[in-house]
């Protein structure tokens, strides 16, 4: 698997290593994954209608919901 | 990565909810990227034109054992091709009503169609609208950039009915019919153009796929081309930025949720089981359609709605990978810091000869870069609410 041609392993460098920045990218989002506990999601949603609020908006719908999330088919618009 | 040994583990099959019926092997357009027509698999060509009426109904009732065994709530049945509308709206108004019947009115069922807009009129969004079918259109931006790819036969562009058709759509009363536009990615295409000329027609959501590839065909990278994140980068900043928000961007959406700790709902990206069939017209029970892109037969299952249920197919490795999340990445993928969101991509990207599909996506550097500016994007919207909310 690891003689793909062309394969980039920004994780641990590789045949396609990213750029130096690219490469700080990733260390900085493994020390920074987001807890979105830290936040108090209604502050979001006092928002206007944004992406942003709207996000957090279903985060908290989805909180709400007991019924297994699926994934559905891609080249369908919804 | 057997059904058996998976449910050693404790894993249980996720029951299929959407069905994905392909009514017409047939299309009016020859897009240049069509991967029915123009990728590996080309079992298009024996399979009946258009899904018989005994097809129909034996699929239909396959789908509402299916929904009885597992008390289904709910379930959405796509018509889909080829180009669906080449029947006509009557005929799949017909359709739809056979798998209505079939299922009953104990459970909530959507059906919607997927088409290239250019058969769609007063007369026939009419039919489609009343009968409560809803309808995702193929465009891919302004009409250069669009007729590069999507034509008919003897070379002529198709987005002049394409945009006639969505004004059409538009119109009050057919727009609850309106699910949406899809648009495949060129990266001859500028990306925020092509996302504010699809904004014109006011479409409830806009979704962008990455154009199916993999390691044996890689995606087209022209050497003076901005790369595929950049693009999408591009859009996201034009759609997140925007101070109130203009349409749904299923795939930018998804990310954000899952960055959030939410769970997808896209075969796009995200670990959620995928929870989809395909039943072709000549009655072939099938794994998801664009496997077709990857090899000849990659989509099969050996099982057909004459004599087997669609519980048969939940058991297939194929079905099975899609469903058990983390366990069917390859090692590469799970060391891989964003894996819980890029959930290894769209499973056909990651195929290669000799290994499969336990592989990370041929999108993966794009990716990447992707999940990781839209994440840094909304940790430094985090952090001022945090700091305002102090």
């Amino acid at each position: 698997m690891n003689d793909l041609p062309g394969l980039w392993t920004p994780w641990k460098g590789g045949p396609m290593s990213g750029t130096t920045s690219e490469q700080g990218a990733e260390q900085e989002w493994e020390s920074e994954l987001i807890d979105v506990t830290t936040v108090p999601l209604l502050a979001l949603m006092s928002a206007e209608e944004t992406v942003f609020a709207n996000a957090a908006r279903r985060l908290l719908a989805e909180i709400n919901q007991s019924e297994t999330i699926v994934a559905t088919h891609s080249v369908t618009a919804h | 990565l057997t059904t058996a040994v998976e449910r050693v583990a404790g894993w249980r099959p996720t029951p299929f909810r959407e069905f994905v019926l392909k009514v017409t092997q047939r299309c009016n357009l020859v897009c240049d990227y069509c991967y029915v027509y123009t990728k590996a698999d080309q079992s298009w060509r024996g399979r009946p034109p258009i899904m018989p009426a005994a097809v129909v109904a034996t699929a239909a009732r396959r789908i509402a054992e299916h929904a009885d065994a597992h008390d289904l709530a709910e379930v959405h049945v796509i018509l889909h091709g080829g180009e669906p509308l080449l029947l006509g709206a009557a005929r799949l108004v017909d359709i739809a009503g056979v798998v209505r019947a079939a299922v009953g009115p104990r459970r909530r069922i959507r059906v919607s169609i997927q088409t290239n807009g250019v058969l769609l009129t007063t007369e026939s969004l009419d039919i489609l609208v009343a009968n409560g079918i809803g309808i995702g259109v193929s465009i891919d931006g302004a009409a250069p950039d669009h007729d590069r790819h999507r034509r008919f036969a003897r070379g002529r562009g198709s987005h002049a009915a394409v945009a006639r058709a969505l004004r059409l759509l538009g119109e009050p009363a057919h727009r609850p019919s309106f699910n949406g536009l899809l648009c495949t990615i060129d990266l001859a295409t500028e990306p925020v153009r092509c996302y504010e000329e699809m904004l014109r027609h006011a479409p409830p959501s806009i979704d962008f796929l990455l154009p199916h590839a993999n390691w044996a065909d890689p995606p087209s990278t022209p050497n003076d081309a901005i790369s595929y994140s950049e693009w999408l980068i591009a859009v996201f900043e034009r759609w997140y930025g925007s101070p109130r928000q203009e349409t749904r961007v299923p795939i930018l959406e998804e990310i954000i949720h899952l960055i959030l700790g939410g769970a997808g709902r896209s075969e796009h990206v995200g670990l959620s089981p995928v929870a989809l069939v395909v039943i072709d017209s000549d009655g072939a029970i099938e794994q998801v359609d664009t496997l077709k892109s990857a090899y000849a037969g990659a989509a099969g299952t050996g099982l057909h709605v004459d004599t087997d249920a669609l519980d048969k197919a939940l058991a297939h490795p194929g079905i099975v990978a899609r469903q058990v999340g983390v366990r069917a990445l390859c090692d590469t993928c799970r060391s891989c810091a964003v894996h819980r969101i890029c959930g290894g991509g769209n499973y056909a990207h990651r195929y290669s000869p000799g290994t499969g599909f336990r592989n990370p996506s041929v999108h993966c550097r794009d990716l990447f870069r992707l999940i990781t500016h839209i994440g840094r994007r909304l940790r430094e919207d985090l952090a001022t609410l945090a700091r305002s909310a102090a």
